[in-house]
């Protein structure tokens, strides 16, 4: 707080990283492919993670390195052209590598704890801290992850379509009768949103990967926290919705 | 560094031998992390910048890098701006555009 208060009289306060108590999964993070840092910072923290073997080695020594007294500094003028994956194949091996490694990764820096987090959708800011939020942390025998955004609200939205057509009908059935239409307004509604609002007609081939890229992560970062005995039902970050 | 790359690493790394100021490290055990930390080992300055062979960096960017660790003793990491760049334009990489993960500024 104070050298944050320091730089913006200095003039320069843009870039320092707030440090949030925020779940370990959703805190401020630099991409390894634009990072620098201090030598004593390094020697301080310690190496890359070797058991991140794909990804999520940046996360995690963002994650340390929060924690200590280092500051944390953007410089949005430091600029760096990434190229992105160009087949679907290489997207979903990307992302089926983010799953596979972010759960080590919560486990690593988590207490064993549910940790719910939503997904602000309204939110203008980055997808970083500040567009999710915690808002439970209670003690359990295993570490437990879960997101609650767009991608679970739309299932939970089809399984309650699905109900109400089950008991058509009956008593139940005429409770639940417009139920599913206000759900879908909170889920499939965010989920589409942004690429309609883009005014670009391949939005739903960009939905139909968001999708999909979705399912794979969910898939492989819950299978490869079973493995560890932690329960991680994440999301990708890349916008459900912008 | 080579991280037991099949394609021509060693070959357009000693291209620049002479105009850069460049060494070719070879990391067989491959795995990001393993490699990041063999370059570390081999780096011998304050600051050791990280960039991946999927990227093309800005003129002054090594420059935007260095400076606030000059500027402020107290930061000890410094992330920079990822853009996207449009290189084969498929619909895949389209999406990936749209979605804007790394650039982590929007």
């Amino acid at each position: 707080m104070i050298p944050n208060i320091l730089a913006t009289l200095r003039g320069y306060g843009k870039g320092y990283v707030h440090k949030s108590d925020a779940s370990v999964m959703i805190q401020p993070m630099f991409p390894a492919a634009n990072l620098a840092i201090r030598r004593s910072a390094l020697d301080e923290v310690g190496p890359f993670d070797t058991l991140c073997r794909t990804s999520g080695e940046d996360n995690d020594l963002c994650i340390r390195m929060l924690r200590t007294r280092w500051e944390l500094f953007y410089e949005e003028r430091a600029v760096v052209r990434h190229k992105h994956r160009s087949s679907l194949k290489g997207l979903l091996k990307q992302w089926h590598g983010y799953g596979t490694f972010h759960p080590h990764i919560f486990k690593k820096h988590t207490p064993k704890c549910l940790e719910v987090v939503y997904h602000n959708d309204r939110s203008l800011l980055s997808w970083s801290s500040r567009r999710f939020h915690r808002i439970l942390g209670i003690p359990v025998p295993f570490p437990m992850l879960v997101f609650i955004t767009p991608f679970y609200v739309l299932h939970a939205f089809l399984g309650l379509l699905l109900l109400t057509l089950l008991m058509d009908g009956t008593s139940g059935g005429d409770r639940l009768r417009g139920g599913p239409g206000v759900w879908l307004y909170y889920s499939a509604g965010p989920f589409l949103r942004n690429c309609i609002g883009k005014r670009d007609l391949r939005w739903f081939p960009f939905a139909a990967l968001r999708y999909l890229v979705n399912w794979v992560f969910v898939l492989s970062a819950f299978w490869a926290g079973v493995k560890i005995g932690v329960i991680y039902l994440g999301c990708t970050r890349g916008g459900e919705c912008r | 560094m080579d991280n037991n790359s099949s394609d021509e690493t060693r070959a357009v790394a000693e291209g620049f031998g002479g105009r850069l100021n460049v060494r070719y490290v070879f990391e067989p055990v491959q795995g990001t992390s393993t490699a990041r930390n063999t370059g570390i080992r081999h780096a011998a300055g304050d600051v050791v910048v990280f960039f991946d062979d999927d990227c093309v960096a800005e003129p002054d960017w090594l420059h935007h890098m260095e400076m606030p660790f000059v500027r402020d003793p107290a930061i000890g990491m410094v992330g920079g701006r990822i853009e996207d760049c449009r290189v084969k334009g498929t619909l895949v990489e389209d999406y990936c555009i749209s979605e804007s993960l790394l650039n982590v500024a929007r």
